[in-house]
C-alpha cells in the first residue's frame, strides 16, 4: 500500500498534460513526489473511519492519531521490511523514491495483494519499455471517472502534493471499500486510477492488513523527487528540531521577476523557524546555518529565501 | 509718466526657465567592475570584488540599478539605506555587460547564496531580512559610526 500510494503522490512539477509528454522525453526533469505517508493517511483515515463505525478495535483510532503525527516527517527511505508492530508502524513506512525495484520482494508481496491489484501489477511488469509504461498509465488516467466537484474537499485532498489529488472512499454494506479519485495532473490521475482499479471492491480488512505492501511502481523510470518545499521542511526539521516551522512557496508573487523563467515554481520561499538551536548566535550566523542546510535547493532553482529565525524565548514562549 | 524702462531682471525674461524647470540631481551611478567586454580581464572577478568591497565605505549588491531595482528584496534594501541617509555605492549584479559573472562570484565570495548583499567597511552585514531587523533599532547607523 505504501509504495502504491507513494507513487500515487508523485506529481509533475507543472501540472499540465503537455508537461507529461515532456517528462517522457526528458528523464532528468524533476517530478516532485509527496511522501507516501500522506496518501496513506487519507485512505487509511477514511478506512479507519469506516472500521470504527463498524465497531472494530481501537487500534484503528490510534492509527488515525499516529497518522497525523507522521505526516510531518517523511523521507525517501527504502523500507521493504515488514512492520514490526500493529497498525502504528504502517504509517511510518515510506518507500524510496526513484530507487530500483527489488524483484524478490515484489513476488513475495504480490501474493498478499488483492487480486485486482495483482493483475494490474502483472500488466505493468509485462510492458518492457518505460515509455510504454507511461502510455499505459496515461490510458488509465483517461479511463478514470472524474470526481464531482463537491468532493474536492480538504478532507479528501492528499496533502503535500504539488499537483492536486483527491481520494474519496465509500463503504458498501458488505464492508467493501470503493475508491474514487481525481487529480488535475494527468500523471497523478493515472496513479490514482491504479488505486481505484486495484483496490476498489476490496474489503476493509484487506486494505488495513499489516502485511499489505504494494510493489514499487518507481520502475517506470521517472526520476521521482520530493518537492522543494518538502525537502526544505524535512532538512530544517531534522537539523534544527524547531518548535515552529513554516515554509511557504511564494514564487507566484515574484512571477515576471528578473532572472525568473516564466511559469517557474518553487523559486521563492518564506521560511519561519523558531528553534532552540539559535540561542546565542547572531542573526548572520543563523541565516548562514539555514543557508548551509538548504545548499542543495539553493543550487537547483530556489533563489530567494525570506528567513525569520527566532528562538522560543524571543517570541515569548 | 514713464519715459524709459530698463531691462527686466534675468529671471523675468520671457522664456526663462529658472523657476519652471525642475532640476533633479542625477542619482549616483552604479559601480561598474569592468569597462565592458571589449577589455579582457587580467585579474579574476573575485579580486575585483575584493577591491570594491574594501575601498568603499558601504556597498550594496543588488539586482537592478539604484533607481530601478528589479527585485523586491533589493528594493527593500535600497529603501532602508536611503532612509538611513548615508552615502553608499551600488553594484548591479544583473549587468552582465560590465559585471560578467558577478552574480555567482558574489555568492561564493560572501558565502551567502542570495542577493541583495550589503557590505559596510569591508565587512559583510547581511541580506534583506537582516537589514529589515536592524532598521528600526538604528543599528545600521552605528555600523557607520564605529571606527
Amino acid at each position: 500500500m505504501a509504495a502504491l500510494h507513494q507513487q500515487l503522490c508523485s506529481c509533475a512539477s507543472s501540472p499540465s498534460s503537455s508537461s507529461v509528454s515532456a517528462t517522457i522525453q526528458s528523464r532528468n526533469s524533476s517530478i516532485s513526489c509527496c511522501p507516501s505517508s500522506r496518501i496513506i493517511s487519507v485512505s487509511s483515515l477514511s478506512s479507519s473511519k469506516f472500521s470504527s463505525s463498524w465497531g472494530s478495535s481501537s487500534r484503528v483510532l490510534s492509527l488515525k492519531s499516529s497518522v497525523q503525527a507522521h505526516v510531518a516527517s517523511f523521507g525517501p527511505e527504502l523500507s521493504l521490511a515488514r512492520p514490526s508492530s500493529g497498525g502504528r508502524s504502517r504509517n511510518g513506512r515510506r518507500v524510496g523514491a526513484g530507487v530500483g525495484r527489488v524483484e524478490s520482494v515484489q513476488q513475495q508481496q504480490q501474493q498478499e495483494l488483492p487480486t485486482k491489484l495483482q493483475e494490474i501489477v502483472k500488466l505493468f511488469e509485462a510492458v518492457p519499455d518505460s515509455k510504454q509504461k507511461y502510455e499505459q498509465l496515461l490510458y488509465y488516467a483517461k479511463q478514470l471517472k472524474p470526481l464531482a466537484k463537491e468532493f474536492h474537499t480538504k478532507e479528501n485532498k492528499v496533502e503535500g502534493c504539488v499537483s492536486q489529488v483527491w481520494v474519496k472512499p465509500s463503504l458498501t454494506e458488505d464492508s467493501r471499500v470503493f475508491f474514487e479519485a481525481d487529480s488535475d495532473s494527468l500523471l497523478t490521475k493515472g496513479l490514482a486510477a491504479l488505486l481505484v482499479e486495484g483496490l476498489s471492491g476490496a474489503t476493509v480488512s484487506e486494505i488495513l492488513k499489516d502485511s499489505f505492501e504494494t510493489p514499487n511502481f518507481s520502475s517506470f523510470g521517472a526520476p521521482v523527487t520530493m518537492s522543494k518545499k518538502d525537502s526544505i521542511q524535512k532538512k530544517l526539521q531534522e537539523a534544527l528540531a524547531p518548535t515552529i516551522l513554516e515554509v511557504d512557496d511564494v514564487s507566484h508573487q515574484h512571477a515576471g521577476h528578473a532572472g525568473v523563467h516564466k511559469g517557474a515554481t518553487e523559486t521563492h520561499f518564506n521560511v519561519k523557524v523558531v528553534s532552540d538551536k539559535f540561542t546565542g548566535t547572531s542573526l548572520i550566523k543563523r541565516h548562514r546555518l539555514v543557508y548551509e542546510l538548504l545548499d542543495e535547493e539553493l543550487k537547483t532553482g530556489v533563489h530567494a529565501l525570506a528567513l525569520v529565525t527566532k528562538t522560543p524565548k524571543e517570541i515569548g514562549q | 509718466m514713464v519715459f524709459s524702462v530698463g531691462k527686466p531682471p534675468p529671471g523675468n525674461v520671457q522664456g526663462s526657465t529658472t523657476w519652471t524647470a525642475r532640476k533633479q540631481r542625477a542619482a549616483k551611478p552604479e559601480i561598474k567592475l569592468t569597462p565592458g567586454p571589449h577589455v579582457s580581464l587580467t585579474i579574476p572577478m573575485t579580486e575585483l570584488l575584493y577591491k570594491v568591497v574594501k575601498s568603499c565605505q558601504a556597498v550594496v549588491f543588488v539586482k537592478g540599478t539604484r533607481t530601478a531595482p528589479q527585485c523586491v528584496f533589493s528594493h527593500r534594501v535600497l529603501t532602508i539605506m536611503n532612509e538611513v541617509g548615508v552615502d553608499y555605492e551600488v553594484v548591479n549584479v544583473l549587468d552582465e555587460h560590465h559585471n560578467p559573472g558577478l552574480r555567482e562570484a558574489i555568492k561564493v565570495y560572501s558565502h551567502w547564496p542570495t542577493i541583495p548583499q550589503i557590505y559596510v567597511k569591508g565587512e559583510f552585514v547581511g541580506g534583506a531580512d537582516i537589514l529589515d531587523e536592524m532598521a528600526p533599532s538604528g543599528e545600521i547607523k552605528t555600523l557607520f559610526q564605529k571606527s
